[in-house]
């Protein structure tokens, strides 16, 4: 009689234990989900108070992102402990190419801004 | 016997998509590879992105927050570090991901060397920073 088919929590022979490594993974996303509502919060705080309503709109819309980030990793931990799931189905390609997307954008964004304000409130002198 | 067909060093790495500003995305390309190194490739790319985000908080609160000589110049120095981990692990990730998926050695990256040498000119202006607004 053939072996069952293992399920995602059996120490295969190399010694790795599958369910830990999707664990791992998701316990990445919920402390970068943590950061990036972090992140929105400072953008926020730091740039709207300059007077500027769009980029309190921009952290706000960050901090929302990185909440749905989190409730997304919460449902999928779920999803990954149902035996009937198979592991390749754990990584998620599609959602990193967006994150780095977005981080890249968020970052660019404050630095230009930081830039600009800094000139305009004439602590930079180009003259 | 070399193959004389295949590019070699920068052109290598331009036909393979490395040189490119913009990462393309990777998925769609080659065979999927073992989900293990997938999701190892992943957890490396979120930990270089909660840097990189550090990075940005940091500098944003040096510019807002702090409020000595050169504070601000060191908020923008953040900010640029930050800039720089973001695109470089973005980068990174899809040039593993390719790789991975052609069965081709992991590229080289320059990251890890980018991170010591940003964060201790860091550590180097703000003490020098400090020092002089103490005298």
């Amino acid at each position: 009689m053939a072996d069952p088919e293992p399920g995602p929590f059996v120490r295969r022979r190399t010694g790795d234990v599958v369910g830990l490594q999707h664990e791992r993974t998701q316990l990445a996303w919920e402390r970068t989900s943590i950061a990036i509502m972090v992140a929105g919060v400072t953008f926020t705080r730091s740039l709207a108070s300059d007077g500027h309503p769009l980029f309190g709109l921009i952290g706000v819309v960050w901090v929302v992102g990185g909440g749905w980030l989190l409730l997304w990793a919460a449902r999928n931990d779920r999803l990954l402990h149902d035996p009937a799931s198979p592991p390749s189905a754990v990584p998620q390609v599609w959602l990193t190419y967006v994150v780095g997307w977005a981080v890249v954008l968020l970052a660019l964004l404050a630095f230009a801004s930081s830039v600009v304000f800094v000139v305009l409130d004439g602590r930079v002198d180009l003259t | 016997m070399t193959d004389e067909s295949k590019p070699v060093g920068r052109a290598a790495a331009r036909a393979a998509g490395r040189m490119r500003i913009v990462p393309p995305d990777p998925r769609g390309i080659g065979i999927e590879p073992d989900y293990r190194f997938t999701l190892a490739n992943e957890r490396t790319f979120l930990a270089w992105v909660r840097t990189a985000l550090a990075l940005v908080a940091g500098g944003l609160a040096s510019i807002s927050v702090l409020d000595f000589r050169g504070s601000d110049g060191l908020g923008l120095l953040l900010l640029g570090l930050g800039v720089a981990t973001a695109g470089t692990s973005f980068h990174r990730w899809a040039a593993n991901e390719r790789a991975m998926r052609l069965d081709e050695p992991l590229p080289a990256s320059r990251l890890p060397q980018l991170m010591a040498a940003g964060t201790a000119l860091v550590a180097l202006v703000a003490a020098i920073l400090l020092l002089v607004n103490e005298l």
